[in-house]
C-alpha cells in the first residue's frame, strides 16, 4: 500500500517536473527568438549607419549652404549608433531599447529634414549615387520596419507564454522578464521617418 | 505561426496530385486505346477482329511516354528552381547595375525579413512587358523568385513589394514544391501533344514536308487527350493556393494595396489582352505564375481564380481595374527625356514642311497633297529601281544569318531610306561596328537598291521580335533618330516605323483596347487616309488623275458610298492613327481590304514604284493579313518569305 502511494507521488513528482522542464525550454525557445529578431533589427540598423555617411558625402557636394542639417544627420546617426550598441550588449533591459528608439527616432527625424532640403535642388535629386543611396535607404527603413513587426510577434508570443498559468511560475523561479515590445509609432517625428519618394 | 499548418496541406496536396496523376494516366491510357481502337475500326470496317497485341502495344507505348516524359522532366527539375526560371528565359539578377532590377533585389531582400525566410535567388524574364511573376524551387535553399521586365516597369515600389510577397507565400507554404512536381507529370502528360505540334509547325521551311505535317495533326490530336488531362490535374491542384497567398501578401506587408493594385493592373492588362508571356514553353508553369489569363472564364481548366474574384477578396468590394502604363523610371533627366522621347512615336517626327509647335507635323502644310508627296518620293526616287531591277538583287541577302551583335545596326540602318546624312548618322551611331571591321555584312546590305531593303527589313525584324524589351526599345529609339537625321521623314519611312513597332511589339497605346471587329463603313475614313498615303506614292506627280479619285475607285470596289467630306491632307499623325484603326477592323474584312488596294495599285500597271510596293506590303503585315497573290507576284524573291 505505502509503496502504492509512493509511486503514485513519484509519477506525480516526475510528471510536474517534465511539465516544468518541457516549459522551461519553450521559453528559453521563445526568449531566443526575440534575441535573433532583435539581431535582425540591428543588422539593418548597422547597414542604415554605414548608409549614412556615404548619402551624406554625396549630397555635401550639392548642399554647400545646408552645413547645419547634414551635421544634424551625422551626429544623430553617430547617437544612434551608441544607443544601439548599448542595447546590444543586453537585450533585456527595458531602459536601453527605449534609449534606442529615441535615438532612432532623432535619426529618422533628422534625416526625414534631409530628404525634405534634397527635394529643394533637382541636380542632387538627379544624381546616380544620390538616387542609389535613396533606394538603398527605401529598403532599409522597410526592412527595419519588417524586422521591427518580427520582433514585436516575437515578444508578444513570448509574452502570451510566460504569462500564462502553470508557465508563469517557472518563469518566475527561472527570472524570465517580460519583454518589451518597440513602440515604433511612439513619436511624431518617427511616424513621419524618411519616406524617400524618387 | 499557421504555416506549418498550410505546409500541412500542401503535402497533403502532394500527395493526392500523386494519385490524380495516376488516375489521370490511366485514363489517358485508356482514352488513347479508344480513340485507336475506333480509328482502326472505321479504316477497316471490321467491328471486332482486332489485330494482336493491339491493345497492348498502345498501352505500352503511350504509358511509356507518359511516364518516361515525366520521370525526364523530374531528372531535369532535380537541377531545382533556377532551371525552371532559365528553362523560360530567365536571367539571374546579380549585380544592381539596372535601377529597377537593384529595386528588385532590395526588395525581394525586404520580404525576407519580412517572412524570415533565406532570401532566393533572383531572376527577371527581360523580353515580357506583361505584369507577372513566379516562385519555384524544391527547398526553400533552392527556390528562385522571378519577374518579368514589364512588371518591374509597371508596378509601383509598393505594388511589386506585395507581389514579391505573393511568390514568398508560395515558396513558405510549400506551394513551389508542389508546382515543381506538377510540371514534371504535366509534361509527361503533354508530350505526344507538344510532339505532333512540333512537327506540324516546324519553322525549318525545308524540312517542312506535308506528311509530316498530317502525321503531325494525328499525333497532336491524340495526345491533346493527354494535353487536357495535364490541364485538368493543374486546375484541380493550384488554384485554391492563390487565394491564400494574396493573403499571406497582405499579412507581410500590411498593406492591401501592394498585391492589390498589381491585380488590378493584371486585369487591366488581360482589358487590352496583352498580359501574356512570349515563350512557348511558359505554357508549361501556367500554373505557377502570379496570373495566368488562358482560359481565364475557362472554370474546370483555368489554374487561378478569377482575377476579379481575387481582388474583391482583398479589399473586401469590388474593385475597377488599373491602367498599367510603363512608369516613369526615375527624375534622371537624361531617362525622363529618352523616356519621352519613346511617347513620341515615329508619326510625330519632323518633316521640312511641318510646323514645330503644333506637336503633329503633316506631310503636307498646304491644302493640295500631291506637291508634299512628290517631295518625298523625289527624296527616295534617285536609287528607285524598275520592277526589273528588283529581280537581280541576290537573294542571299535573305539567308545571311546575322550575327546577333549586328542585327540592331542592321535593322536601324533598313528602316531609313535616305542617303547622304542619313548614312552619316548611322555611321556615327555605329562606329564601333565601323572600328572593328564587322561592317562586311553591312556593307552588302547598303551596297544594295532600296527595293532590295524591304525583304532584308522583314527579315531582320522578325530575327529581333524575341529580344529582351530594352534592347527592342532601344532599337526604335535608334531608328527613329537615324530617320530623323536628315530632317524629313519619307513615306516608307513611316511605314517601316510603324511596322517596326507593331512586330517587336511596342506600341505605346494600347492597340487592342476594346472591341474588334470594326466593319469597313466603320473604319471609312480610316481607308480614305491611308489610300491617300498609298496614292501619293503610286501617282507620279506628272500624271493626271488625283489622290482623292483612286480614294473614290478604292471605296467603290468596296461598296462604301461617297465621303462625307473631302479629305485633301494626309500627315504623318493621321496616317498612324488610321493604321492603329484598321488593325481592329473585322478579320473577315482585312482580305477585302488589301484585295481591293492591291487591285486599285496593281490591275494593268506595269510599273509600279517599289516603294508602293513595298508599303502594300508593309500594310499586309501590319493589318495581319496574308500578302494577296496579286502583290506576291511582285516580289518573286520573297515568296518564300514568311513574316
Amino acid at each position: 500500500m505505502l509503496t502504492m502511494e509512493l509511486v503514485i507521488v513519484l509519477v506525480l513528482v516526475l510528471l510536474v517536473l517534465l511539465v516544468g522542464v518541457v516549459v522551461y525550454n519553450k521559453l528559453v525557445r521563445l526568449r531566443n527568438a526575440i534575441g535573433n529578431a532583435f539581431a535582425q533589427i540591428d543588422v539593418q540598423l548597422k547597414r542604415r549607419y554605414d548608409l549614412i555617411p556615404n548619402l551624406v558625402e554625396t549630397a555635401r557636394k550639392y548642399l554647400q549652404h545646408e552645413r547645419e542639417t547634414l551635421e544634424a544627420v551625422i551626429s544623430a546617426r553617430n547617437q544612434a549608433q551608441a544607443a544601439a550598441g548599448k542595447a546590444r550588449g543586453d537585450v533585456a533591459g527595458a531602459g536601453n531599447i527605449a534609449a534606442l528608439g529615441a535615438a532612432e527616432a532623432a535619426l529618422g527625424g533628422a534625416l526625414g529634414r534631409l530628404m525634405v532640403v534634397v527635394e529643394a535642388y533637382p541636380e542632387l535629386k538627379a544624381d546616380r549615387n544620390m538616387r542609389e543611396f535613396a533606394e538603398e535607404l527605401t529598403s532599409t527603413e522597410n526592412r527595419i520596419g519588417f524586422a521591427r513587426q518580427a520582433y514585436n510577434d516575437n515578444v508578444l508570443e513570448f509574452n502570451d507564454a510566460a504569462l500564462q498559468f502553470p508557465a508563469n511560475l517557472v518563469a518566475r523561479l527561472f527570472a524570465f522578464h517580460e519583454a518589451t515590445m518597440l513602440q515604433s509609432t511612439q513619436s511624431a517625428a518617427e511616424r513621419s521617418a524618411p519616406r524617400v519618394q524618387f | 505561426m499557421r504555416f506549418r499548418q498550410h505546409q500541412d496541406q500542401a503535402r497533403a496536396a502532394t500527395r493526392r496530385l500523386l494519385w490524380l496523376f495516376l488516375l489521370t494516366v490511366v485514363l489517358t491510357v485508356a482514352a488513347f486505346n479508344g480513340v485507336l481502337a475506333l480509328l482502326w475500326m472505321l479504316q477497316t470496317g471490321n467491328l471486332f477482329g482486332f489485330p494482336r497485341w493491339f491493345f497492348e502495344t498502345n498501352t505500352v507505348v503511350s504509358a511509356g511516354f507518359i511516364l518516361g516524359g515525366s520521370w525526364l522532366e523530374s531528372v531535369q527539375l532535380r537541377q531545382g528552381g533556377a532551371h525552371v526560371a532559365q528553362m523560360v528565359g530567365g536571367r539571374e539578377v546579380l549585380t544592381g547595375a539596372d535601377e529597377r532590377e537593384r529595386r528588385l533585389r532590395n526588395v525581394v531582400q525586404e520580404m525576407a525579413v519580412a517572412s524570415g525566410l533565406r532570401p532566393p535567388r533572383v531572376f527577371v524574364l527581360p523580353r515580357d512587358d506583361s505584369i507577372n511573376a513566379f516562385a519555384a524551387g524544391w527547398e526553400q535553399q533552392d527556390s528562385v523568385v522571378a519577374v518579368t521586365r514589364g512588371a518591374l516597369e509597371r508596378l509601383s515600389r509598393d505594388e511589386l513589394q506585395g507581389v514579391v510577397a505573393h511568390e514568398f507565400s508560395h515558396i513558405l507554404h510549400g506551394d513551389a514544391r508542389l508546382n515543381m512536381r506538377l510540371i514534371g507529370h504535366v509534361w509527361g502528360l503533354q508530350l505526344l501533344f507538344m510532339l505532333g505540334r512540333d512537327m506540324m509547325d516546324s519553322s525549318d521551311r525545308e524540312a517542312r514536308r506535308p506528311v509530316l505535317v498530317i502525321l503531325g495533326l494525328g499525333v497532336a490530336a491524340v495526345g491533346s487527350i493527354g494535353w487536357l488531362a495535364g490541364r485538368l490535374l493543374k486546375a484541380a491542384v493550384s488554384r485554391q493556393r492563390e487565394f491564400l497567398a494574396d493573403a499571406a501578401a497582405v499579412q507581410y506587408t500590411r498593406l492591401p494595396s501592394g498585391i492589390g493594385g498589381a491585380l488590378r493592373k493584371i486585369a487591366g492588362q488581360q482589358v487590352d489582352n496583352q498580359g501574356r508571356l512570349h515563350d512557348a514553353r511558359a505554357e508549361v508553369i501556367s500554373h505557377m505564375l502570379l496570373s495566368s489569363d488562358i482560359f481565364i472564364h475557362g472554370g474546370a481548366l483555368a489554374t487561378h481564380p478569377p482575377l476579379a474574384e481575387r481582388v474583391r477578396r482583398i479589399y473586401g468590394r469590388a474593385m475597377a481595374p488599373l491602367p498599367s502604363d510603363v512608369l516613369p523610371p526615375s527624375t534622371d533627366p537624361a531617362e525622363v527625356a529618352a523616356a519621352d522621347d519613346l511617347r513620341m512615336l515615329a508619326f510625330t517626327m519632323d518633316d521640312e514642311a511641318g510646323s514645330p509647335e503644333s506637336g503633329i507635323l503633316g506631310f503636307a502644310r498646304d491644302s493640295t497633297l500631291a506637291p508634299a508627296i512628290a517631295g518625298t518620293a523625289a527624296a527616295t526616287a534617285p536609287a528607285m529601281p524598275s520592277p526589273q531591277a528588283a529581280q537581280v538583287w541576290p537573294s542571299d541577302l535573305l539567308d545571311i544569318a546575322w550575327p546577333y551583335d549586328l542585327i540592331p545596326a542592321a535593322l536601324v540602318y533598313l528602316t531609313a531610306s535616305g542617303e547622304g546624312e542619313t548614312r552619316q548618322a548611322w555611321r556615327g551611331m555605329f562606329t564601333e561596328i565601323h572600328r572593328q571591321g564587322q561592317d562586311r555584312l553591312l556593307q552588302q546590305v547598303w551596297s544594295q537598291p532600296l527595293a532590295a531593303h524591304q525583304g532584308a527589313f522583314e527579315r531582320v525584324l522578325t530575327r529581333c521580335a524575341a529580344l529582351p524589351l530594352d534592347k527592342r526599345r532601344s532599337m526604335r529609339r535608334q531608328a527613329q533618330q537615324i530617320v530623323r537625321a536628315d530632317g524629313r521623314l519619307s513615306l516608307s519611312e513611316l511605314w517601316r516605323c510603324l511596322l517596326l513597332d507593331h512586330v517587336l511589339d511596342l506600341h505605346h497605346e494600347s492597340v487592342l483596347r476594346e472591341t474588334h471587329h470594326l466593319t469597313l463603313e466603320q473604319c471609312a475614313q480610316a481607308i480614305d487616309s491611308v489610300g491617300m498615303a498609298l496614292a501619293g506614292q503610286l501617282l507620279p506627280p506628272g500624271q493626271d488623275g488625283s489622290p482623292a479619285a483612286w480614294c473614290a475607285a478604292v471605296r467603290a470596289t468596296l461598296g462604301l458610298g461617297a465621303p462625307a467630306q473631302d479629305r485633301r491632307t494626309v500627315t504623318s499623325a493621321s496616317i498612324h492613327a488610321a493604321v492603329m484603326r484598321l488593325m481592329r477592323l473585322s478579320a473577315m474584312s482585312r482580305p477585302q481590304l488589301m484585295k481591293a488596294w492591291c487591285a486599285q495599285a496593281l490591275d494593268g500597271v506595269a510599273d509600279v514604284p517599289q516603294d508602293a510596293l513595298d508599303a502594300l506590303r508593309g500594310l499586309c503585315l501590319l493589318i495581319d493579313t496574308p500578302i494577296a497573290p496579286v502583290l506576291a507576284a511582285r516580289f518573286p524573291d520573297l515568296a518564300r518569305l514568311r513574316v
